[in-house]
């Protein structure tokens, strides 16, 4: 199955799923969410992130004083890391990896107490993507993988995901 | 030790009436429980949030005085009151770090350390006495277990002057590491003061701590804390306790003396010693209907383990570490399958594998976890007597019950959630809460400035009040 098959399959289960849940709140500092998309672009042109555990819609609400950069900007349009193969952003995400994610995934990350970063292998199938990847470390995943954009902003997120990249075509 | 003979006596009776349904550890390697198994009875369950914003929360308890207030205790070393209503008060209830006047009193320096736990004394109602646990910064992290007084006029704020002026320091633990320092402390149904005291640290248990009977580290303690405070001694040794005796020093005999008496000989040995074997019991927690107590005992690279220990145990068990980990030997160098293994000392009731579950195995995509933080155990919705933990990795939550048809223990993963959870303990109804921090290793940027935690309830999901909110589920 493609990754994008997956995603699509992964979706639909979430309506299914939500479609029978009782009406409550969900934790997380995000407003309740509202109906979960496909990771579509909204009506506004912007794309929808999802939180790899339940599919429900992310708002990007932590660090409201942060700037949106350029490159931000773009990614929330295209879903595209715009860092990817940049060396200055590269060097700066790796920087961020090893204070933020080392500990965990280890300075090559090949992984410890979680996951193997760099190989094919995806406990949620969406992180294969710039996109998913974003949302697991922007909203977090599961116990100890916390909502990261808590911590930093989405401009270096970026900047991470794309030194993780760099790792990967080593 | 009224209390505990009743209670012994109560559950004596039970175990004639329903034999069937006793729970017993496990006395050989495939009788203990692996993820996989379904405890009957057990509904869907729920985490409601009962409040938020709380600072590392290491722990949770409440005082059994009718107040409906709960404890949530922060690492930096201050405890907050969740009033009845669900509001948060603003002041604390005790700030460890405003007592002394060259800064706070206690040890935040690594993750692990900090203010671990608060028990209030079973007669606090009367005497308004309550016990801490923390790393203590002025001797250099070691574990210090003072008892304080709550003014009756006060009920809600410990002033500093107030905590100064009735600190009475019971023990203090000295702490080679800064890891495995332990931390929960309780009353049991006997009245008796138990303190999960973990190995001191590093890895691999480099002191031998755990089989070590003349160190407290590595070990179960049980301390009886009602001691004039004229007496000299800050507590006493319960005359009961399995090293009690075998710890005072004696005439030697040589001659008419049974290999079994010699045996009991152990001067060495620290009277305090309620159960040994343990790596880190960061967690534990007494059935409340029953008395039976279950350790959520902190695992190393491959397992993590709960033990059962029933509320008739006369002490004394050795839970294997630093020779076993789990049903298996330590140190793990393979399959453990293919190991010629003996097993020492009492199993656990069930554990829980890591993503590797020994060295070269495939990592696991599902069921795994890697630090087991227990809550309390669950006597409604369906479950009785159910132990529920929560991952501090993975944000799974399990339950372990026992199986009366099966006779035999059910690990069941009871959901997976985005909280990583560091403890538990009950509300005044005996509900089981739950506690989730934000404070992982390197993801430290110390204990007042990571993002805060929230206290949970754990209620069966078909009974979620109207508009609460709920911790978010894996789909």
């Amino acid at each position: 199955m493609t990754d994008h098959r997956r995603r699509v399959t992964r979706s639909a289960l979430a309506l299914l799923l939500l479609a029978a849940a009782p009406v409550f709140a969900q934790s997380g500092d995000a407003p309740p969410p509202a109906a979960p998309g496909g990771g579509a672009p909204a009506s506004g042109g912007e794309v929808e992130f999802h939180h790899v555990l339940d599919g429900r819609k992310i708002e990007l609400t932590y660090k409201p004083e942060q700037q949106i950069t350029e490159a931000v900007a773009s990614f929330h349009k295209t879903a595209q890391n715009p860092y990817n193969d940049n060396p200055d952003a590269v060097a700066e995400g790796k920087k961020l990896y090893d204070q933020w994610c080392a500990a965990c995934h280890l300075k090559d990350a090949t992984g410890r107490i979680g996951p193997n970063l760099i190989d094919n292998d995806h406990l949620y199938p969406q992180t294969a993507t710039d996109k998913g990847m974003f949302e697991i470390v922007y909203a977090g995943g599961a116990g100890a993988m916390q909502a990261f954009g808590r911590r930093m902003t989405q401009d270096q997120i970026l900047k991470v995901l794309a030194y993780v990249k760099s790792l990967k075509q080593k | 030790m009224v209390k505990r003979t009743s209670l012994l006596i109560g559950t004596l009776a039970a175990m004639v009436a329903c034999a069937a349904q006793a729970q017993v550890a496990p006395t050989k390697p495939d009788e203990v429980a692996l993820p996989g198994g379904k405890i009957p009875g057990a509904p869907k369950i729920a985490l409601v949030k009962v409040a938020d914003g709380f600072l590392d929360p290491t722990n949770v308890t409440n005082a059994n005085d009718g107040s409906g207030r709960i404890f949530v205790v922060e690492r930096a070393g201050t405890v907050r009151i969740v009033d009845k209503d669900g509001k948060v008060l603003p002041d604390p209830f005790l700030d460890l770090t405003k007592i002394n006047p060259l800064g706070t009193d206690v040890q935040t320096g690594f993750v692990e350390q900090g203010l671990y736990a608060i028990a209030f004394h079973p007669k606090f109602k009367e005497n308004g006495y309550f016990f801490a646990h923390y790393a203590s910064l002025p001797f250099n992290g070691d574990g210090v277990v003072v008892r304080y007084q709550v003014d009756p006029a006060s009920p809600n704020v410990m002033t500093p002057e107030r905590v100064n002026g009735t600190a009475k320091v019971i023990l203090r633990i000295e702490q080679p590491y800064y890891n495995h320092n332990g931390g929960q402390i309780e009353f049991g149904p006997d009245g008796y003061l138990y303190i999960g005291s973990g190995d001191g640290g590093w890895e691999g248990d480099p002191l031998q701590a755990g089989k070590d009977l003349s160190t407290w580290l590595g070990k179960m303690l049980r301390i009886d804390v009602n001691v004039p405070d004229d007496d000299g001694r800050a507590y006493k040794v319960p005359p009961t306790n399995p090293f009690a005796d075998a710890s005072k020093e004696r005439l030697m005999s040589l001659f008419g003396i049974t290999e079994e008496q010699f045996a009991k000989i152990r001067t060495k040995s620290k009277p305090e010693i309620w159960a040994y074997g343990v790596r880190n019991p960061y967690e534990f927690a007494f059935d409340p209907k029953t008395g039976n107590l279950f350790i959520a005992d902190v695992g190393q690279n491959h397992w993590e383990e709960i033990l059962f220990q029933p509320a008739a145990s006369k002490g004394g068990e050795n839970y294997g570490w630093p020779d076993m980990e789990g049903k298996f030997c330590h140190p793990m160098t393979g399959d453990p399958a293919l190991a010629n293994c003996a097993v020492v000392g009492v199993l656990p009731a069930a554990q829980y594998p890591h993503q590797t579950p020994f060295p070269g195995a495939k990592e696991l995509t599902t069921g795994y976890g890697c630090s087991v933080q227990g809550f309390g155990v669950a006597n409604y919705g369906g479950m009785t007597g159910v132990y529920l933990a929560g991952d501090w990795c993975t944000g799974r939550v399990w339950g372990l019950g026992w199986d009366v048809g099966a006779k035999k223990w059910q690990l069941q993963e009871m959901m997976q959630t985005d909280l990583q959870y560091t403890a538990g303990g009950y509300d005044e109804q005996g509900n089981v809460l739950a506690v989730n921090a934000n404070n992982f290793y390197l993801a430290d940027q110390g204990p007042t400035a990571n993002p805060p935690g929230a206290l949970w309830r754990i209620v069966p999901a078909d009974q979620v009040p109207a508009g609460a909110t709920v911790a978010r589920v894996k789909q």
